[in-house]
Order: structure tokens, then C-alpha cells, then sequence
């Protein structure tokens, strides 16, 4: 039977152009990523993307300071000081320490709800497709109801009824992304159950449950996962509001999103370094986009 | 899927960068010389650096922005703390004595009022008050000793037909020291107390006369919509959550507002309250941020910081381990670097070492003060053999009045406490959710999970700074708002030789010993004093600023 990984149509592809090419060729996954390279913001946002995670891992390694203990003569230094780079913030804490601790948390919150929602919004949506009648009618019009309310309006009232901290962040964006994740993995499995393959199982006497394993699940991975990727910038987004807000990380954790509120009432002394966090939750989020557009470019082969 | 949520998201995101950005330079240029200023030395003793004494003029209408979080609701006893009678309780309403704020020379203290004269008995138990004569509230009902008595019977006579119990709840502190009162003619009444209770005129300060024919004609419940008392100012509008209109009570007993109009606005956000200032909605804000001082005073604005009584502190559960172990709480009073705190604020406070300031007539001189000494806090957490790091729960509010700004203080708490060995973790809590705190204690179950509170009381008065550490104030003995639970003999010992004693000089005496108790036992650990900044334009004239959370809005007028 067919691996999770998806049903190779690039050796599909080479199987129709048989002898055609003198080039061996190219796996599935090797083709994607001569696609992806082709894109050079793709790279750019990658490189970029990978820098901020590595900076966040790292950061007992290559943080100069500790980010939670400041010194309030120091206060408000601007960027360019001798002995914090980067500046300080309203109690005297090095914004470069604060950053690259941050990040951990920021980015913890961009993609750990993607990935609950993808595995929570994949089930919900491959049962409906697959039940249809009215299993799928019913998991489908409850997804339907979070649609009624825009998607931070439904975050703070979750995460304002779970109570401050990064966890109930998590658990509240995840249930943001599960309807519309849902949706998609159930129009995609939709259009699969139809196919040929499917039939094959079936008359071999596979049962539902491989069926929707092995056969379902790998062929809707590409378009849940090209629509799940593009969430991760939203996601960061959403939780550096959430946090702005008072209802994210709790002081003295730094997180982007808090470092922006607690500066906020400096921005008349200090603008630049009152921007910085607010830089990083911008640059950040472009770069999961950007990676997610180049990557949903070139795992779109048949589109191609 | 180029019009994704997330790439709309990130062009909102976009254009609200470049915003902050461009607002970013338009103030940068100014400060730029001064980006040094707010690690400078604190401003801490800057004294009324502006007020405008100019009087010469009248007339305008003035908008405030206050700090509370809605409109004061204006019954009897007023919503919203300090905030909700300072700018609407002392303009509606006259009390049965009344401060001199008027002045900024010395601290107001209890004058005459409603009431023109009050004698004590030789027993010290009853007062025998001589009332106002020709008086009139907004609705021409005249004031009389009938008018008290009902004020009176709507908190304590729980058989009178306009009784309150919310009212009754809210008024529980001033009329705690009433046994009995009554009416001897039109324009003298009788009160009786439960014990001697030199207090009482401090008390009768808060005692607001509502009319009691608006009361009888709406209800309880309706009466706020009508509000009416005998004040300088009477309410023209008053729109829930949004705004009070006020105007000149024409026919006023003494001299008369100068303003034509007062709009006073709810805003609980300092940032929200300087962008009205700056952007014209208002012509004073109080609370701005503190960041915002020096651009303000460049702008030509008048920047007002005056010390007054009143201290920020953080309040334990004394009966819970390990902080029902005094050296414990001395560790973190020893442990707050205040000077620091000060420069977080940039310098819009003074540190306070106790609960009353230097120069205030009842501090404990005899005790040094909590300073900052870490070496000292560890020492004091180890000889109490706490097992470090020691985990503690402080809940604080997130704005309301007189807090200043709890969350920057706070994490410089957090972070002081860190370096000797304890690890404080905040819970954000709604103001009027702190006062409810206060009231029920730390000990009673829904609050149990926090190990202290943040608090501000005005400590303007015996009871105001002390009464919140009697033991018969814990709600448990039947009284109210003692939220620590702290219960000492020596304390109430000499409050009760405090309340006994007519003389203001050997009261002062007395008080000044009980706040030395309540220090050394460090059931409170204070850590701030406000300095009431408030920020107004030019055109404000007349204003002074006094030595307490009220003044009077009499003399402010606004040039046009």
C-alpha cells in the first residue's frame, strides 16, 4: 500500500513520459524542493525564518542578558548604547535579551496552534467528508457556527474565560483555526472519495478505518497542509494581540506582543525601541507567509 | 488564496507599523535632547510646578478625563473609589463638616459645613451639631435636621422606609462609630457613639446629604438619574459609561462656581486620557503615563505633582505561612528598591519607606522606615528558615484611582523580590474586584489563593490610614474592610487611646505610635507615594492644587 507520504505524481508524471527524458528522474520531495529554490523570496523568508527559530533555541547561549532583571537607572536607553545594543525597555531590561527570549514564546504560539488545529480541524473535516449524511452534516454546521464571529473577537473570549497565560493563547487560537481547517479537509476528502484508488480499496476489502489512514489522509495532506502553513503568520499575529492585551504571557516572561504594550506608554521618549518588538512580530509573520506562498507553489505540482 | 485572513491580517499589521512609525518621528525630534532625562534624578520633592493662581476671570467649560472606569454612580455614597467623590460626590454634594482643600499650604483638615458648629459632651459620647440655616438643595427643598436624619436612616435604620443595604454596605466605614442619632430642632441634631470617638469629624466629612424629597420621589433605585444635593454644581446629564454634565449651583450658600459648565469623562486608560488631552477632547487629564511628563511640559501644558497623603503598599495574609511569620513580610519591605520604582515611573512618585511620609505628623519617627536592603531581606528570610525560592501571589488591579500604575511597579517588585529569593507571580484583577477584596480579606475563600493584595488607601484620616488594620474590622469580628487580617493588641490598644483623645496634638501622638506598630509588624509592606499628577492646558486657570485627593473645582474657570 501507498507510504503517508503523498501519491508521488511527479513519478506519476515520469511514468506517462516513459524514456522521454535522459535525466533520472527527480523524487517527489527533490522536485519540490528544485521548485522552492527557484523562489527567491521563498529562500529569503526561509533563511530569515529559520534564524528567528534558531535565535529563540539559542537563546541561553547568546542572550547578553537576563531578560526578566533590569536596572531602572538604565531605563529607556536608546538603540545604539554602548552597553545594550538594541536599547532598554520601561524597567531598564536589554531589548536584545528580551527579543531573542521572546521569540520563544512568540513563536511557540505562532505554530503549536496550527498544528492542534491541523490535527483537530483534519479529523473533523475527513469523518464529515467521509460520513457525509448527517455525522457530516452536523460536525460541518457546528464549524459553521464559530464563522458567525471574526476570528480575535473569538479568541479573547476564550482566552479571557481560560484565564491569562500562554496555554489558554495556545488553546484558544487552535479552536479559531479548527473550523476553517475543518472545511478544507472536508471538501478535500470530498473530491478524493470518488476516485479510482478509493474504489480499488474498497472492492479489496479494506476497511473504513485504513481506508481513510492510508488512503484518504495521505492525499488530502497537500492542500490541508499549503492552507494550514499560511495560518502560522495569523497565528503569531493573533497571539502578540492577545498578549497586547493583557491576556498572553504574563510579566515578567517576555513575549513581542506583551514587550509592545509595556512600551507603549515610552513611545514618547523612546519610539524606535518602543517599535522593535512590533518590527519582529511584523517580520516574522512575513516570513511564515511568503515561505508559506513559495512552498504551496511548489508542492502544487499538478497545478503547475 | 492571496486574499487569506492571513495576508489581510498582516496588510492591517503593515499599515498600523508604518502609523506607529510616522507618529514615532513626529515626536522623536523633540526629545531627542532629553532621552537621557527619564534614568535622570527622580523629581520626587517637585512641588505644584505650574498651578495657575491667576483669578481674575470666569466663566468656560472645563472637561476632565478621570481615571475611573465609568461614571461615578452619584447616590449618597458614591461608585468608582476616591475617583467618583472627588469629581462628582464633593460637587453634588455638601458633607455634614467639610475640608479646607481649597488651599495647598497644609493638609485639609475637618471645618464647618452643613454643619456650622459641633460640640462633644464631657462623657465624649455625644456630638450636638448646630446645622447650616438658609440652605437649599438644587431642587429647593430647604436643608434641614430632618433632611439628616433621613440621609442618615437610609444607611442605619434598617426600618425606615428609603433604607438602603447597597448604600447602607458602602457607608459602613463612615458611620461605623454612630450608636444612635436624632433630631432636637430644625437645625440641631443629636449623634451619639458607640465609644469616645475623636474620629467622628474626620467621619462627618464623608457624610453626603442627598435631598430627601428627590429620594422620596423616585425611589432608591431611580434616585442616581435625579441626583440632587445642596453642592456647588448640579448634574445637567448623565449618560452611563460616557459622561456627566455639571453647571453652577447659582444659588450656593458660599462662593459660587466660576465655570459655566464641568464634563467630566470615565477613561481607565492613561494612554487614552493623554490622547484626549493632546487631541483637544478634554483640557485635563488625570494620570497621564509618566513617560509622557516631559513632552507634556515642552507642549506647554501644566504638569501638577504635589505630595499629599496617600500610600501604595502591598498587603499580606498575615495568617498564612509563611507570611504570618513577620520577618518574612520585613524581607520583602527590605527587599523593594523604591528609589528604582521611582525612576520606573519617572519620578511621578516619592518612595515610601511607611505607610505616612516624611513630615507627616503621624509617622513613626522612632522607626528608620523599610529602605532598600537586600543583604538585610535575605538575612531576615533566612533566620525565618523559608525555603528559597519562595513562591507568592500578589493580586493587583489593573488601573482605578490612586494606583498609579500598578503594572510597571509592579514587575519592578517582581524583579527586587527575584534577586533575594522570591518568586512573585501577578494576578491582574479588576479594581472594584480589589476593593471587594479588601473588603471580605484575604482570608476568606475566594480570595485565599493570593498571599497579598495592592492597595491604595487615601490616608488623609485616622480611618482612612489606620481603620483597615483594627481587629474588629476583620469581617469574620463583624466590621469591615480589614483585608489583612492583621490583629494586634498594641495596634488597637493605642487606636482606641487615639479615638479617645479630643486633643489633635496628643492624638497625633498616639497615631503617629500605631502606624510605629504597624510598621514594625509590617502586616502592609508600602512602597509608593502619588504625587496626584494631573496634566491641564493653559486655558485652566484658578486651580489649586491641594495637599489631598480633593479640591475644589470653585475657583477653576477656563480662558477662551
Amino acid at each position: 500500500m501507498v507510504a503517508l507520504s503523498p501519491p508521488s505524481p511527479a513519478g506519476a508524471a515520469a511514468a506517462f513520459n516513459p524514456g522521454g527524458d535522459l535525466v533520472a528522474p527527480r523524487s517527489y520531495l527533490g522536485e519540490v524542493r528544485a521548485r522552492f529554490m527557484r523562489k527567491r523570496a521563498g529562500v529569503v523568508a526561509l533563511t530569515g525564518l529559520t534564524a528567528l527559530i534558531l535565535m529563540a533555541a539559542l537563546a541561553p547561549l547568546i542572550a547578553p542578558y537576563d531578560p526578566t532583571i533590569g536596572n531602572a537607572v538604565q531605563r529607556l536607553r536608546p538603540i545604539g548604547d554602548t552597553l545594550h545594543p538594541l536599547g532598554t525597555d520601561e524597567q531598564g531590561r536589554d531589548i536584545l535579551s528580551r527579543l531573542i527570549w521572546g521569540g520563544q514564546l512568540s513563536l511557540l504560539t505562532g505554530f503549536v496552534p496550527v498544528i492542534i488545529a491541523t490535527t483537530i480541524g483534519t479529523a473533523i473535516g475527513a469523518t464529515a467528508g467521509y460520513m457525509r449524511g448527517v455525522v457530516g452534516t452536523v460536525l460541518m454546521r457546528t464549524m459553521d457556527m464559530f464563522y458567525a464571529f471574526p476570528a480575535i473577537m473569538l479568541a479573547i473570549a476564550i482566552s479571557a474565560s481560560l484565564g491569562v497565560g500562554a496555554r489558554s493563547t495556545i488553546i484558544a487560537i487552535s479552536i479559531v483555526f479548527v473550523p476553517s481547517i475543518s472545511r478544507v479537509a472536508e471538501a478535500a476528502t470530498k473530491r478524493v472519495i470518488f476516485l479510482e484508488y478509493i474504489e480499488a480499496a474498497r472492492l479489496s476489502g479494506a476497511n473504513t478505518r485504513t481506508i481513510i489512514f492510508s488512503q484518504v489522509l495521505a492525499n488530502i495532506f497537500n492542500p490541508i497542509f499549503i492552507y494550514a502553513s499560511g495560518l502560522v503568520g495569523l497565528s503569531i499575529v493573533l497571539a502578540s494581540g492577545l498578549s497586547f492585551l493583557g491576556l498572553g504571557s504574563k510579566p515578567p516572561t517576555p513575549e513581542w506582543g506583551f514587550m509592545l504594550n509595556s512600551l507603549r506608554g515610552s513611545i514618547y521618549l523612546q519610539p524606535w525601541v518602543a517599535a522593535l518588538p512590533g518590527l519582529f512580530i511584523f517580520v516574522t509573520s512575513m516570513c511564515c507567509n511568503i515561505v508559506a506562498d513559495s512552498l504551496r507553489d511548489a508542492l502544487d505540482i499538478r497545478d503547475a | 488564496m492571496r486574499s487569506s485572513p492571513a495576508f489581510r491580517s498582516l496588510q492591517f499589521l503593515a499599515v498600523a507599523l508604518v502609523a506607529a512609525i510616522a507618529m514615532a518621528c513626529g515626536s522623536s525630534a523633540k526629545n531627542a535632547e532629553t532621552s537621557g532625562g527619564p534614568s535622570a534624578q527622580p523629581r520626587a520633592e517637585s512641588i505644584d510646578t505650574s498651578a495657575e493662581k491667576d483669578t481674575s476671570g470666569k466663566g468656560g467649560t472645563l472637561r476632565i478625563a478621570m481615571s475611573a472606569g465609568n461614571v461615578p454612580i452619584p447616590d449618597q455614597f458614591l461608585t468608582e473609589g476616591g475617583e467618583g467623590k472627588r469629581f462628582v460626590g464633593a460637587n453634588v454634594y455638601d458633607t455634614i463638616l467639610m475640608s479646607d482643600a481649597w488651599q495647598g499650604d497644609h493638609v485639609p483638615v475637618p471645618g464647618p459645613g452643613l454643619a456650622t458648629e459641633w460640640k462633644v459632651s464631657p462623657d465624649k459620647l455625644t456630638w450636638t451639631l448646630k446645622l447650616r440655616q438658609g440652605v437649599k438643595f438644587h431642587d429647593g427643598t430647604p436643608f434641614n435636621a430632618d433632611a439628616v436624619v433621613f440621609a442618615m436612616d437610609r444607611i442605619l435604620n434598617k426600618k425606615a422606609e428609603f433604607y438602603s443595604p447597597d448604600q447602607a454596605s458602602a457607608g459602613a466605614s463612615a458611620y461605623a462609630a454612630v450608636a444612635s442619632y436624632k433630631k432636637v430642632d430644625d437645625f440641631t441634631m443629636e449623634v451619639v457613639t458607640k465609644k469616645p470617638w475623636a474620629f467622628l469629624a474626620f467621619d462627618m466629612v464623608g457624610w453626603n446629604i442627598p435631598s430627601p424629597t428627590a429620594i422620596k420621589q423616585y425611589g432608591n433605585k431611580a434616585y442616581p438619574q435625579h441626583a440632587v444635593g445642596t453642592g456647588p454644581f448640579k448634574i445637567t446629564k448623565y449618560v452611563d459609561g460616557q459622561v456627566m454634565e455639571m453647571v453652577p449651583n447659582q444659588d450656593y450658600w458660599k462662593d459660587k462656581a466660576k465655570l459655566d459648565k464641568l464634563i467630566v469623562f470615565p477613561m481607565p486608560e492613561p494612554a487614552a486620557r493623554l490622547a484626549a488631552l493632546q487631541s483637544g477632547q478634554v483640557d485635563w487629564a488625570e494620570v497621564p503615563p509618566p513617560d509622557s511628563i516631559e513632552q507634556l511640559k515642552s507642549a506647554g501644558y501644566n504638569v501638577l505633582l504635589k505630595q499629599y497623603p496617600h500610600a501604595l503598599y502591598y498587603g499580606f495574609n498575615v495568617n498564612k505561612a509563611p507570611f504570618n511569620d513577620v520577618r518574612v513580610r520585613q524581607a520583602i519591605g527590605y527587599g523593594i528598591d523604591r528609589v528604582g520604582m521611582v525612576s520606573v515611573i519617572s519620578g511621578a512618585g516619592k518612595p515610601a519607606t511607611q505607610l505616612m511620609y516624611e513630615g507627616n505628623a503621624w509617622r513613626d519617627t522612632s522607626f528608620a522606615g523599610y529602605s532598600y536592603d537586600p543583604a538585610k531581606a535575605k538575612q531576615l528570610l533566612a533566620d525565618a528558615g523559608v525555603k528559597l525560592p519562595l513562591k507568592m501571589t500578589v493580586a493587583y488591579p489593573t488601573g482605578g484611582s490612586g494606583n498609579m500604575w500598578p503594572g510597571p511597579m509592579d514587575e519592578k517588585i517582581q524583579q527586587d523580590l527575584k534577586a533575594i529569593g522570591i518568586e512573585v507571580s501577578l494576578a491582574p484583577l479588576e479594581w472594584n474586584t480589589i476593593l471587594t477584596l479588601n473588603r471580605a480579606g484575604l482570608y476568606s475563600p475566594d480570595y485565599q489563593k493570593y498571599d497579598a493584595y495592592f492597595f491604595s488607601p487615601n490616608t488623609q484620616t485616622p480611618i482612612g490610614a489606620f481603620g483597615s488594620f483594627l481587629g474588629e474590622r476583620i469581617p469574620k469580628n463583624g466590621g469591615c474592610c480589614n483585608g489583612t487580617g492583621y490583629d494586634s493588641k498594641d495596634f488597637d490598644g493605642l487606636m482606641t487611646q487615639a479615638a479617645a483623645e479630643f486633643d489633635q496634638p496628643k492624638q497625633d501622638v498616639l497615631l503617629a505610635k500605631a502606624e510605629g506598630v504597624l510598621m514594625r509588624d509590617a502586616a502592609i509592606v508600602p512602597f509608593m507615594h502619588d504625587l496626584n499628577l494631573r496634566v491641564m492646558t493653559n486655558k485652566v486657570r484658578g486651580w489649586v492644587q491641594p495637599q489631598s485627593w480633593h479640591g475644589d473645582m470653585r475657583s477653576v474657570w477656563v480662558k477662551s
